[in-house]
């Protein structure tokens, strides 16, 4: 059976937008961070969120907007790698090791990336993975070998495979489609 | 480290509160600027202002005034003219004076040569075939080969899609009930990270997957199997060298485009 999606009205389109932005914003600028500092995180922001409003019939029918947005402003912004992060004194938090952070900058990249998202963006691995353009499974992979290296080189200890896992979202077999099928 | 910390808690806390040195991007001035204006900058604008071209004007150097052409010019054109005009048609009356220097052969040649070129024919572009056919006729054909489809844009209207690709999926652009544009959907492991090639199990018990494949040869040769076939998201098959050794037990290693392994075949 042949159907069509009927175009958003403008109206509900930027009230579903604003929504969606207010969701999405904190994130996308908290992940920024990670990838150009706190400089270059604003620009970025807008960026991907410009995007998405031009974009927005698009993005509103993505299963995973999040990850996606955030190559968006990777690509739009011509941001310097690795800009300022601060200190976690700067930030007040006594208790986080003030040596994190440039262990973290040391990482391989893929690595960097995948542990910053996941466990200080609290991004799911569908959504890194989406991030970074790479499997699920890869990272898992990239995360394990990200915080061992951080571990290996703070000094800490490995907690079970369980704990260092964010929850996974469940595969559905659901597949919204506009066209018809044979 | 701080002793009650692990790593992971660190991240979070830090994460959590390093966003908040960053100045918010708000909605309302995404929808703001996306409505009055065209042009993104509105959400950076420029702070320094463009340079006043007078200020360069010194270093600009004029170019000189033109001259008129001189009379005699227009003479020597038009005899230049006359002696071509004279020449081509002694050379199509077959005479030997005049301009026509080469045989009869040669101009024949160069005549033929221009008549018998091939008239320009569409080429075989992706989905060539569907171009022009009405919309009806279109969506038969799809659904006759079993395809998937989608009408994308009609008659000026963009439809909504879902960006799930489908593999051989056909998605139409429709101008007056005609064809004029195509999209065919192909998967890869480039623009699927869950994409496996058809019959390939994925053993996911090697632990292999996001590694590199160099890791992923030197950790198979240290687990004792055999990694002697690699398969790219071209679908190319490089020849590579076996690690170790060819054994009993191989593994066929599929890799995307950053050359990370996303799927494991065992021969």
């Amino acid at each position: 059976m042949r159907t069509r999606t009927r175009p958003v009205e403008a109206t509900t389109s930027e009230a579903a937008f604003t929504t969606f932005a207010d969701v999405v914003e904190p994130r996308l600028r908290r992940a920024y961070v990670g990838w150009c500092g706190v400089d270059a995180a604003h620009d970025a922001t807008a960026e991907a969120l410009a995007w998405a409003w031009q974009h927005w019939d698009r993005v509103s029918a993505m299963k995973n907007p999040l990850g996606y947005l955030y190559r968006v402003g990777q690509t739009q912004t011509r941001a310097r790698k690795q800009g300022r992060m601060p200190a976690p004194a700067e930030l007040g938090l006594p208790q986080v090791e003030p040596e994190l952070i440039p262990a973290l900058r040391a990482l391989p990249d893929q690595q960097r990336a995948a542990v910053w998202l996941v466990h200080a963006c609290a991004f799911t691995y569908a959504e890194c993975g989406e991030a970074m353009g790479i499997s699920a499974s890869a990272v898992g992979t990239h995360v394990r070998r990200g915080l061992d290296a951080l571990r290996a080189r703070l000094g800490g200890t490995t907690p079970d495979a369980s704990t260092t896992d964010p929850p996974r979202r469940p595969k559905t077999g659901d597949r919204t489609d506009t066209g018809g099928t044979s | 480290m701080s002793p009650n910390l692990d790593v992971i808690d660190q991240l979070s806390q830090y994460g959590n509160r390093v966003g908040d040195g960053v100045k918010p991007v708000r909605a309302a001035d995404v929808l703001r600027t996306a409505t009055t204006s065209a042009s993104r900058n509105e959400l950076h604008p420029v702070t320094t202002q463009p340079a006043d071209i007078e200020e360069h004007e010194a270093y600009v150097t004029p170019l000189p005034a033109r001259r008129p052409p001189a009379p005699w010019l227009g003479i020597a054109a038009g005899v230049l003219v006359v002696a071509l005009v004279g020449g081509a048609i002694t050379v199509a009356r077959g005479g030997d004076g005049g301009l026509g220097t080469g045989s009869d052969d040669s101009v024949v040649s160069t005549l033929a040569t221009s008549v018998v070129d091939d008239p320009p024919t569409l080429g075989d572009c992706p989905g060539c075939e569907w171009y022009g056919l009405p919309t009806d006729d279109a969506i038969a054909k799809a659904e006759a080969e079993g395809r998937e489809w989608r009408i994308a844009h009609e008659d000026g209207e963009d439809f909504t899609l879902a960006l799930d690709l489908r593999d051989r999926r056909v998605d139409f652009w429709i101008t007056n009930g005609i064809v004029t544009f195509v999209h065919i959907e192909s998967l890869s492991a480039a623009y699927d990270p869950d994409y496996l090639p058809e019959g390939v199990q994925n053993l996911d018990d090697t632990g292999y997957l996001g590694l590199t494949l160099n890791d992923a040869m030197y950790q198979s040769g240290q687990d004792g199997l055999t990694t002697c076939e690699v398969t790219q998201p071209n679908g190319q098959t490089p020849a590579i060298h076996c690690e170790p050794p060819a054994g009993d037990d191989e593994l066929h290693l599929y890799v995307d485009e950053a050359g990370l392994v996303i799927a494991i075949a065992r021969r």
